[in-house]
């Protein structure tokens, strides 16, 4: 009998937290920026699997969490320098009262993880103490997104409009920006830890609950357990995660623009997840990285044709392996530790 | 005072009555096995008193308390458990999760998150799948387990709740006749001390646990009593001739 049975998460986790660790070290800046933003949105990514793997809760709309985070920072980085000149051209001469809290920067660090959670709570309020569930939940989301890129754009005055907000430095929360290693590894730590975080969650009886009503939402009630407050819990939870990948992603990025927080990006986020395997956390992390990895280097190397190539691995992976990549690995593990 | 009382209890749906005035008192420890052929209101009844379903008139008492307005949850907090027709466990949750979410006392979110699972807690969990005879399956997932083993794990979920009057809707359904048995030996055993509600319609089943019984009949009340008397209902006797359903 084999002493040492590894579980699935270490065995793809170690490797790849150590590759991570690596990077700065034999990659140039560019391809380091790059794979920064690949954690990034393995942490948006957990925050999904949070709601849509743990809870049963397709959000289409998580984009919003993210773009809501995003815009504060990049606001208050514009706003370092005086009144920016998207506003000054609308003849807005003096920076809103209303955004003034946005023009120090770690005050608009916690705000940027505040708004996004109490937007969260506050959507998932009215969304799910009215009963609102399944696919209906999906569509009011789907449709928050849409809107939401919609204010973006339009309310140009305030946001940048369709060009976005660029320039933006590396989160220059003591008065200096970071060099690109050293926010590199505070990503990749805050990822870690949010990771762990969610692992905990997940694993307490809070997300033994959250479990039972992805599986059976009546039986869930009939415990004793109400149901609706324990979705919001998890979704302003997941808001306030996704807005702090938002502000990671800006700095990392130097820009941010209404493609950040619309559907496309939603979208994709359910795919990752998908892909990886939800219900996992390590499936997310694992489908984030991978697609955007495959992505990058097949359009380097293919650039005609690599959108239909990640395409066709996409269909692959959800006609054979419905449980994602990761999630598939981990039952054959499981299955086989059982039987060693 | 009676644990569980309701006046004139009234249900329609769309015109149609399926329940209509039903007076129903349940005393503190009776088990009681409600009979009745199908459509007779049985399993309306239960979704009444379990919160499932909102009355159209009347009034649920649940010691001494009006339950009638109350969600599922909140009668449930209140000491309520209800096992469905049918398997309803959760499926992807091994069975040990399943009868520790199931445990009582961990219903309020900032118990859910930080509450820890003492050791009495931990021992009672064991001591349960021990009742329920799963000990050896703890770690595997619900769905892998045969229909009479998911019926014995939702008997768990229902004693991890602990609640004051258990709700069984057809317990022994597709179980084998040696499954039944146990079955029966099992809720005697185990839920010695509760109020009980049996919903069956195998009649060797109901022999072995029946003390009284309550006939339903199209939504209406139409007989009490001890087993026998109720074999030997002329009115019984008719409806169940004349349907030609069950016993």
């Amino acid at each position: 009998m084999r002493k040492f049975l590894l579980s699935s998460e270490k065995l793809i986790g170690v490797p790849l937290v150590l590759f991570l660790f690596c990077v700065p070290l034999f990659f140039n800046a560019f391809q380091v920026n790059l794979m920064g933003k690949f954690i990034i949105f393995a942490l948006l990514a957990i925050s999904l699997d949070l709601v849509w793997g743990y809870a049963g809760l397709l959000s289409i709309g998580h984009a919003v969490f993210f773009g809501l985070g995003g815009y504060i920072i990049a606001l208050s980085y514009t706003f370092q320098n005086g009144t920016p000149s998207f506003m000054k051209r609308f003849g807005i001469e003096e920076i809103p009262v209303f955004m003034q809290p946005l023009t120090n920067i770690p005050t608009a660090f916690i705000l940027g993880l505040i708004i996004p959670a109490v937007v969260a709570a506050l959507v998932g309020f009215f969304i799910l103490k009215s009963r609102v569930t399944g696919v209906y939940f999906s569509l009011i989301t789907l449709i928050m997104a849409a809107l939401f890129q919609m204010i973006v754009i339009n309310l140009q005055a305030y946001t940048g409009g369709f060009n976005g907000l660029m320039g933006l430095p590396r989160l220059p929360l003591f008065g200096k920006p970071f060099s690109l290693t050293t926010f590199y590894y505070i990503v990749l730590f805050v990822t870690i830890a949010v990771y762990f975080f969610a692992k905990a969650l997940t694993r307490s009886h809070f997300g033994k609950v959250l479990m039972s009503i992805r599986e059976n939402e009546e039986r869930t009630g009939f415990l004793g357990y109400d149901v609706s407050n324990y979705k919001i819990v998890i979704f302003t939870i997941s808001g306030l995660i996704a807005g702090l990948a938002g502000m990671l992603y800006v700095s990392m990025n130097g820009f941010v623009g209404p493609s950040d927080v619309g559907i496309a990006l939603s979208m994709s986020v359910i795919l990752w997840v998908a892909i990886g395997g939800r219900g996992t956390l390590m499936g997310a992390v694992v489908g984030a990285i991978g697609i955007n990895y495959l992505s990058n280097s097949l359009s380097e190397s293919f650039p005609e044709i690599w959108y239909l190539l990640v395409g066709i691995v996409m269909v692959l992976v959800v006609m054979f392996l419905p449980d994602g990549v990761y999630g598939s690995f981990k039952k054959w593990l499981e299955s086989r530790n059982a039987s060693a | 005072m009676p644990i569980l009382k309701t006046e004139n209890l009234s249900v329609e749906f769309n015109g149609f009555k399926a329940l209509t005035d039903l007076n129903f008192t349940l005393e503190k420890d009776e088990l009681r096995v409600i009979l009745g052929p199908n459509g007779a209101g049985k399993t309306t009844f239960l979704d009444l008193i379990s919160g499932k379903t909102k009355p159209t008139a009347g009034k649920i008492y649940f010691n001494g308390e009006d339950i009638t307005s109350y969600g599922a949850s909140q009668i449930a907090q209140r000491g309520v458990g209800r096992k469905f027709q049918g398997p309803n466990v959760f499926a992807n949750l091994t069975v040990y999760e399943n009868i520790e979410v199931s445990l009582k006392g961990y219903h309020r979110i900032a118990q859910s998150l930080f509450k820890k699972k003492d050791k009495a807690a931990m021992e009672k969990i064991h001591h349960i799948l021990e009742q329920i005879g799963l000990s050896q399956k703890s770690q595997h997932l619900a769905y892998t387990l045969s229909h009479g083993e998911k019926q014995w794990l939702e008997m768990g979920m229902l004693l991890a709740q602990d609640p004051t009057l258990v709700i069984l809707d057809e317990p022994t359904t597709g179980m084998t006749a040696s499954e039944t048995y146990k079955t029966g030996e099992l809720i005697q055993t185990i839920f010695k001390g509760k109020s009980l509600i049996v919903v069956e319609h195998d009649m060797s089943f109901v022999r072995q646990i029946a003390k009284k019984v309550t006939v339903l009949h199209q939504g209406r009340h139409l007989a009490e009593g001890t087993l026998q008397e109720i074999e030997n209902n002329a009115k019984v006797q008719e409806i169940y001739l004349k349907e030609d359903v069950h016993a």
